[in-house]
């Protein structure tokens, strides 16, 4: 059994290896490099306006969403580890269930609602629906850090004559640092590989990567494709490297 | 004092705006009549008629062999699909559970891997691996895209199994495979159905695998959703679709925690 494990874990990385090898082809065509490789794909995607500015638009929504789903989720975090309140339960369960919603559901309604207002072709509507996905990820992993400080050490503060605030920030926040920087890498990659939400609410105004992506996915493939989805990957890399220490060190 | 439950206001208003309001735009959005669809290719104008009620949209779903077809397709795709996953879940998730230390996190962190790229990478490979389009690559990217989930989630239940219990049930004579099939399997089974249910949600509901891997006689539901949306622009006939697959969903998902809650 165990030996089909490793069988079936080679079979899940293939596409990815397969894109990074094809990335850096001589060739024209789809192809694993036969006789030495080149990085002209990727010199043609930086010298091409479109794919750069998508891929700075990409950057900018996913920083801005990991800023507003960070803030918020540590504030629920906080309220959620520190309080006990009726109704508790079915309010967090509340907040994951865009953890398990179709996202095609929430795009339709999102869509109707948005072209509505005037947030309508503006990054921060982008943002805002990506955080919407991000919110229960960057909760989970900042509720698992709070939940295991030690109150006291709050309640010290307080004791001393610190604020609310100030017991916040001079002793909560250092102390979930680490968590804080986990949660946002995880949904600066949420926010880079989402989708579905973005292909409803993305105008000619905000292309982002994925966006630009995939008209090419479906009708021309070239490996300049491939070298455009290896730079998405390489942007990513640091939110692994977030869950590697995640499950590292203190968790057992 | 007591303004602790302020914290809880920015995240109140996120789901709110993102979750209750789509959902219910969504709802009431089905019930309307199907806009001017003349204004294609137009992004100012609205593909319903505000303020009308309707059931037209239902009745063409539960009526047209065509819809039924592709929910019936749908569920078949999303029965196979999550089948494949939860079997190669489990091979994954017992090779977590029995791999030592350093090793395990390694295994989780590259059975994760392709959750932190994204979908297109993983998209453009299965193409190339498993060829540009068809049922195959479609059945293969699908099960591809959710085995990471479903590893790590039966993997988190099996570490609750002690193995000293699989080593008790070998030591009073049980085979290896009579261990796993008495001991091991049941006491996980928690995991798999929870594993079960997030699969079955996300394969029922899968868009991005079948339109960009499929023909058009893989496409699913949500495929004919976002059809709806940008080419036959018939939104209400879109937001119907939507509510006819969250309803089916729930139910098959309320069953199925039913279930798990019984075995916990």
């Amino acid at each position: 059994m165990i030996r089909v494990a490793y069988i079936l874990l080679a079979v899940l990385l293939s596409p990815l290896v397969v894109t990074i090898a094809v990335s850096f082809t001589p060739s024209a065509f789809l192809e694993i490099p036969k006789n030495g490789v080149t990085l002209g794909w990727y010199r043609e995607f930086f010298a091409n306006p479109i794919w750069v500015r998508a891929l700075v638009n990409s950057l900018g929504v996913a920083v801005l969403t990991a800023a507003i789903s960070v803030a918020v989720a540590m504030a629920t975090a906080v309220a959620m580890t520190r309080h006990r309140f009726r109704g508790q339960d079915a309010w967090e369960a509340a907040l994951l269930l865009p953890l398990v919603l179709p996202a095609i559901a929430i795009a339709v309604g999102m869509l109707a609602i948005v072209r509505l207002t005037p947030l309508w072709g503006h990054p921060l509507s982008l943002a805002l629906a990506h955080s919407v996905a991000a919110v229960p990820v960057a909760y989970l992993v900042l509720r698992a850090t709070l939940s295991r400080l030690d109150p006291n050490l709050e309640a010290a503060a307080r004791g001393l004559g610190a604020g609310p605030w100030q017991a916040f920030g001079l002793i909560t926040l250092p102390l979930a640092m680490p968590a804080v920087f986990a949660a946002a890498l995880f949904t600066l990659a949420i926010s880079l590989n989402e989708i579905t939400l973005t292909l409803f609410l993305a105008t000619r105004d905000i292309e982002t990567l994925p966006r630009v992506i995939w008209p090419n996915l479906r009708f021309a493939l070239t490996p300049l494709v491939a070298s455009a989805s290896v730079i998405l990957l390489i942007l990513t890399l640091p939110a692994l490297a977030a869950a590697g220490w995640w499950l590292g060190p203190r968790r057992r | 004092m007591n303004r602790w439950p302020l914290l809880l206001v920015p995240s109140a208003l996120l789901w709110l705006a993102g979750v209750l309001a789509p959902l219910g735009f969504v709802l009431r959005l089905s019930l309307s009549s199907s806009g001017n669809r003349a204004g294609e290719g137009r992004y100012d104008t609205l593909f319903y008629e505000p303020g009308t009620w309707s059931f037209a949209s239902f009745v063409e779903i539960f009526t047209n062999p065509y819809y039924r077809g592709l929910f019936a397709f749908t569920a078949a795709l999303a029965g196979v699909v999550t089948v494949l996953t939860l079997i190669f879940g489990y091979v994954l998730a017992y090779a977590i559970y029995r791999a030592p230390m350093p090793r395990k996190i390694v295994l989780i962190l590259l059975i994760a891997l392709p959750k932190f790229t994204n979908i297109l990478v993983f998209v453009f490979g299965v193409k190339m691996i498993f060829g540009a389009s068809g049922p195959g690559p479609v059945i293969a990217g699908e099960v591809l895209m959710l085995v990471p989930y479903a590893a790590l989630t039966i993997a988190a239940a099996l570490e609750a199994v002690p193995y000293p219990l699989i080593e008790a049930a070998r030591g009073l004579g049980a085979s290896a495979a009579m261990a796993f099939w008495r001991v091991t399997l049941p006491l996980s089974l928690p995991g798999v159905l929870a594993a079960a249910i997030l699969t079955l949600l996300w394969s029922a509901s899968a868009f991005l695998g079948p339109y960009l891997l499929g023909e058009p006689a893989q496409y699913t539901v949500a495929v004919e959703v976002d059809r709806q949306v940008h080419q036959d622009l018939d939104w209400a006939l879109a937001a119907a679709l939507n509510v006819v697959l969250l309803g089916v969903l729930s139910v098959a998902a309320y069953g199925l925690s039913v279930w798990r809650r019984r075995l916990a």
